[in-house]
């Protein structure tokens, strides 16, 4: 796992990708570092730093992410790692880790910057570094969304393209509250569509037509039964629904200055989760 | 030791392996040939783990390639069909890190193993290069170089010498060739005389499944015209048809035309009939120097014979002569490259017999042809001298004492006595035929 890294890391640096990383990085922060720290003297680093310039992983995600596994199945090298004695989880960890000390070195910035900032104002510095924190932990659920995404395309171009819609979409999504409507009914619905989809898998899966009925038939038990027990969980239902998915609510949390550890948590398990769905999706190519 | 069992692969709905099975022991090397398609690449993909079969098993030195995956596979130097480079490394670079993944812990052993690999593929010149600026020969090598890091005791190459010129050939060859004892080795190859000249063991896969597995010595044998034999008497045509034509245990017979410039080819030697087995392919290596320079001496042999039909102003021609020879120029045009791997005790020239036995291959029909063949020598007809026949005889090896027995008795001593051998070449256009025409009547069906 160690060469992998290494391996990673000297072609992040041998090509651009590093360079234009960091370089995007320090732009855009320091831009809104500049405007909103330095000229109009908000101490608050991470309020109003970081909160404001989560979009940049729009683009940053992609650029580390999508030549990690797709340009491996592009060039063909795939045969060899794959055919080495080097587990498939190496393999991926080793990558994954190389991306996320890109990311570690971009925190760096974001350290050094309010160091600087705490040369002329009184920085926060618990909310800072809570920010921080926050900030890195969302783009390792990012960087690993853009993995998986890596290893199930055959292009780098599709994989990195791919990875900014998805990115995009996540972001985009807090603004559909105000679209969404209130009656617990619908969220019952929403969750009723769910169950329905999760039989269809199970039944694509596994071929038995009564594991997805049975899937059904809990699933629509257990739904009537919560709502007949408790009604309230179901008000503003679909709101509370995304609000709980959404990578975007929770960062801000972190910016706020409360570092919510279920929210850490949930960064963690959504990184680990797609890690070993990439996992998953390579060894299974062996028998295609 | 790579063993595979009963393993059928299928991409999606289409079953490209049909239940391939076999062996290669310890220190063999083992030639994987076929056509295009017909899951060579797969095969090896499957060996060296890259791929999982449907069904069966593979065995890898003892180890099950799919329970015990990392143990199999560190057994394992992989060649695939496109050298796995890394455009944005060096050389060294690549090879260190190829070597570090094999498990060459320390730096300096790696560095003396890549510095050995190097000056044994031919790559000590551009070991700073990047990779991305060699051309295809290099890569070929460093791919190789790759494979053969960390002296790993199984070797799957697909196509080693793809891309390669004549002289990096026989470099590459004398290489596997060397590595073959301590090594198990298996490799495709499209090169017929490569395999022929290397290989312990010819592996030939049409459409999935195997066709044969043998050594290449005795695909001859198995495939081959049994009981053919190229014959050089001293005596007088007419006199020999005849005697051949009264002889119970001759199915048929022909005579071969000898051109002028055959003549200064002949070189001397003695009689000794009953010459029956061949020696293994690898005592060519000796021969190979022969080989080629008969090689020179065929297109020469060649027009000289394409010119006889021209010369012939006799009346009466053998219809079936005139076929005959009309299917030499044929039969030339489908061998591409003699076979260095021809076994020869005798130092003569036979390479026209294996023209006309070639021809031969092509009427599988068994006919008696009693014709008299020495109308078709524009010389002279009728004076003793040297001739040469290709012959098929019924029951082999007793039909040949009669034979020789026959000849002495009428005093007409036999200078050279052979078997017919069918090249690596015509096996497989031969089994590529048969399945073909297996299909179509399946088809038919």
């Amino acid at each position: 796992m160690i060469l992998i890294y290494q391996k990673e890391m000297k072609s992040y640096f041998h090509s651009l990708t590093a360079y234009l990383f960091f370089a995007l990085f320090l732009a855009a922060s320091g831009i809104y570092f500049s405007v909103i720290c330095l000229n109009k003297g908000y101490g608050d680093y991470a309020r109003y730093v970081l909160a404001n310039i989560s979009f940049v992983y729009i683009v940053l995600v992609p650029m580390l992410t999508m030549r990690l596994l797709a340009w491996e199945r592009e060039q063909k090298t795939d045969q060899l790692l794959l055919t080495a004695p080097i587990s498939v989880r190496s393999v991926v960890l080793g990558k994954y880790l190389a991306a996320a000390s890109l990311l570690a070195g971009a925190m760096l910035v974001c350290l050094a910057e309010a160091g600087i900032l705490s040369a002329y104002v009184q920085v926060n510095w618990p909310g800072t570094l809570a920010g921080i924190a926050g900030f890195f932990l969302l783009g390792l659920c990012l960087l690993a969304i853009g993995t998986f995404i890596s290893s199930c395309m055959t292009n780098s171009m599709a994989a990195g393209t791919l990875t900014f819609s998805i990115i995009l979409l996540l972001m985009l999504l807090p603004n559909l509250y105000e679209v969404l409507p209130e009656r617990g009914r619908y969220a019952c619905i929403f969750v009723g569509v769910l169950i329905g989809a999760a039989a269809t898998w199970i039944y694509l899966v596994t071929g038995s037509g009564r594991a997805a009925a049975a899937t059904i038939a809990l699933g629509a038990g257990g739904l009537l039964a919560a709502y007949l027990q408790f009604p309230e969980w179901f008000d503003q239902g679909l709101a509370k629904i995304i609000s709980w998915c959404s990578l975007s609510e929770r960062f801000q949390e972190f910016c706020q200055g409360s570092f919510n550890v279920s929210s850490a948590f949930f960064f963690l398990s959504m990184a680990a989760l797609f890690l070993y769905m990439t996992v998953w999706e390579t060894e299974s190519r062996r028998w295609f | 030791m790579i063993e595979i069992k009963d393993v059928v692969k299928y991409y999606g709905n289409r079953q490209v392996l049909k239940s391939i099975s076999f062996r290669v022991e310890d220190g063999q090397i083992a030639g994987l040939l076929g056509p295009n398609g017909a899951g060579k690449s797969t095969t090896m993909n499957i060996l060296a783990g890259f791929l999982s079969p449907t069904e069966g098993e593979v065995w890898i030195q003892g180890y099950d390639i799919m329970t015990s995956p990392l143990e199999g596979r560190s057994q394992i130097g992989y060649l695939p069909e496109t050298p796995p480079l890394y455009d944005d490394m060096t050389v060294e670079e690549y090879l260190d890190f190829i070597g570090r993944l094999k498990g060459i812990k320390d730096k300096d052993d790696r560095k003396k193993a890549i510095d050995e690999l190097a000056e044994k593929t031919g790559i000590a010149g551009v070991t700073q290069r990047l990779i991305g600026n060699l051309s295809k020969g290099f890569r070929q090598r460093v791919g190789l170089a790759q494979a053969l890091i960390g002296d790993p005791p199984v070797l799957i190459l697909d196509e080693p010498a793809g891309g390669l010129d004549p002289g990096q050939i026989i470099e590459i060859r004398e290489l596997i060739r060397k590595l073959g004892g301590d090594h198990t080795i298996i490799l495709s190859s499209h090169l017929l005389s490569e395999l022929q000249a290397v290989c312990d063991k010819v592996i030939i896969m049409v459409d999935g499944e195997i066709a044969l597995d043998d050594r290449p010595a005795h695909l001859a044998r198995s495939y081959g015209d049994q009981g053919r034999i190229l014959l050089t008497v001293k005596g007088e045509p007419e006199a020999l048809s005849r005697l051949l034509e009264e002889a119970g245990f001759v199915e048929e017979f022909t005579f071969i035309p000898e051109p002028e410039a055959r003549a200064g080819e002949k070189k001397k030697s003695e009689t000794r009939a009953g010459e029956k087995k061949k020696s293994e392919a690898r005592d060519e290596e000796k021969k190979e120097p022969e080989a080629e320079t008969k090689e020179k001496k065929e297109p020469e042999a060649r027009t000289e014979e394409k010119k006889e039909p021209e010369a012939e102003t006799k009346e009466k021609k053998e219809p079936e002569a005139r076929t005959e020879e009309k299917k030499e120029p044929e039969a030339r045009a489908e061998e591409k490259k003699e076979p260095e791997a021809k076994t020869q005790e005798k130092k003569s020239g036979e390479d026209s017999g294996k023209e006309e036995s070639l021809s031969h291959n092509q009427k599988k029909k068994k006919k008696k042809k009693g014709k008299k063949q020495d109308k078709t020598d524009p010389v002279t007809a009728g004076t003793t001298r040297e001739l040469r026949l290709s012959l098929k005889l019924k029951d082999g090896d007793q039909s040949r004492d009669q034979l020789f027995y026959l000849l002495a008795r009428k005093k007409m001593p036999i200078i050279h006595m052979e078997e017919a051998e069918m090249s690596l070449e015509d096996v497989f256009v031969r089994l590529i035929n048969e399945y073909n025409q297996k299909r179509e009547e399946g088809k038919e069906e």
